[in-house]
């Protein structure tokens, strides 16, 4: 489509409106074992080892992790289930 | 993994299962760290305070359970898969409460790495570093046992 063949739509046409965004953050903390935080991922989000040990390392090394990012009932949901293996989830809203 | 059984000395069973006791005690009145709740909504709040604190009564009596049947058991502790969450989940509930209350003098590298010079701690601190050192080697054991890839 050449450029003299654009259409500008009106803003309210093409403007689409999104739901926030929550995002399930897990912190680090000295007590929990690598292998224990690399097994709860696995069981909570379903994820498979390398992208659960790669989640591990990035709380480890970098002090938190942004697990899963959604609507909020399903974050908090996630963080429920953390905080219930003694992790140190937190449940944030997009932008803060 | 169907059960996982493991052999402890009943000896360093009994030793620890005292202060085990009282960690679950605590542990009924209030969390192993103060969570972040939803501050928006002190219904849903107050609900999911008392939900993971049942729970981790529950896990806590569930990890309990368990070491007085070993005790009687010369020190062979069974594990199903059914209870092994709960007894993980205890354990790390235990551990966290342990570090706040009880090894505040560690710093965390050393508990980390397990370079801790037990001779040099108080007899307090020795107990509760070897409970510790024992629900790290529960989960562990567990862990392992229930990996499938």
């Amino acid at each position: 489509m050449g450029a003299s063949d654009t259409i500008t739509k009106p803003a309210e046409e093409t403007a689409t409106r999104r739901a926030p965004q929550w995002h399930v953050l897990v912190l680090n903390d000295p007590v929990n074992l690598m292998s224990y935080v690399v097994m709860v991922f696995r069981r909570v989000f379903g994820y498979n080892r390398e992208k659960a040990t790669r989640h591990m390392l990035e709380v480890h090394e970098q002090g938190k992790s942004v697990l899963w990012s959604g609507e909020r009932e399903k974050a908090e949901n996630f963080v429920y289930q953390l905080q219930q293996w003694q992790l140190n989830a937190r449940l944030v809203s997009e932008g803060k | 993994m169907n059960r996982i059984t493991l052999q402890f000395s009943p000896r360093f069973l009994a030793a620890v299962h005292p202060l085990l006791v009282d960690l679950c005690k605590a542990l009924q009145l209030r969390t192993a760290r103060d969570f972040n709740l939803p501050e928006d909504d002190p219904v849903l709040s107050g609900a999911w305070f008392d939900g993971l604190l049942e729970a981790l009564g529950a896990d806590c009596r569930e990890l309990l359970g368990l070491l007085d049947k070993a005790l009687a058991a010369e020190g062979r502790l069974s594990v199903t898969a059914e209870t092994a969450d709960a007894v993980m989940r205890a354990a790390s509930a235990m551990r966290l409460h342990l570090r706040a209350t009880r090894l505040v003098d560690i710093d965390d590298e050393s508990l980390e790495t397990g370079a801790v010079d037990f001779e040099r701690l108080k007899p307090e601190a020795r107990d509760a570093f070897a409970a510790y050192v024992f629900l790290a080697g529960l989960q562990e054991s567990l862990i392992s046992g229930m990996q499938t890839d």
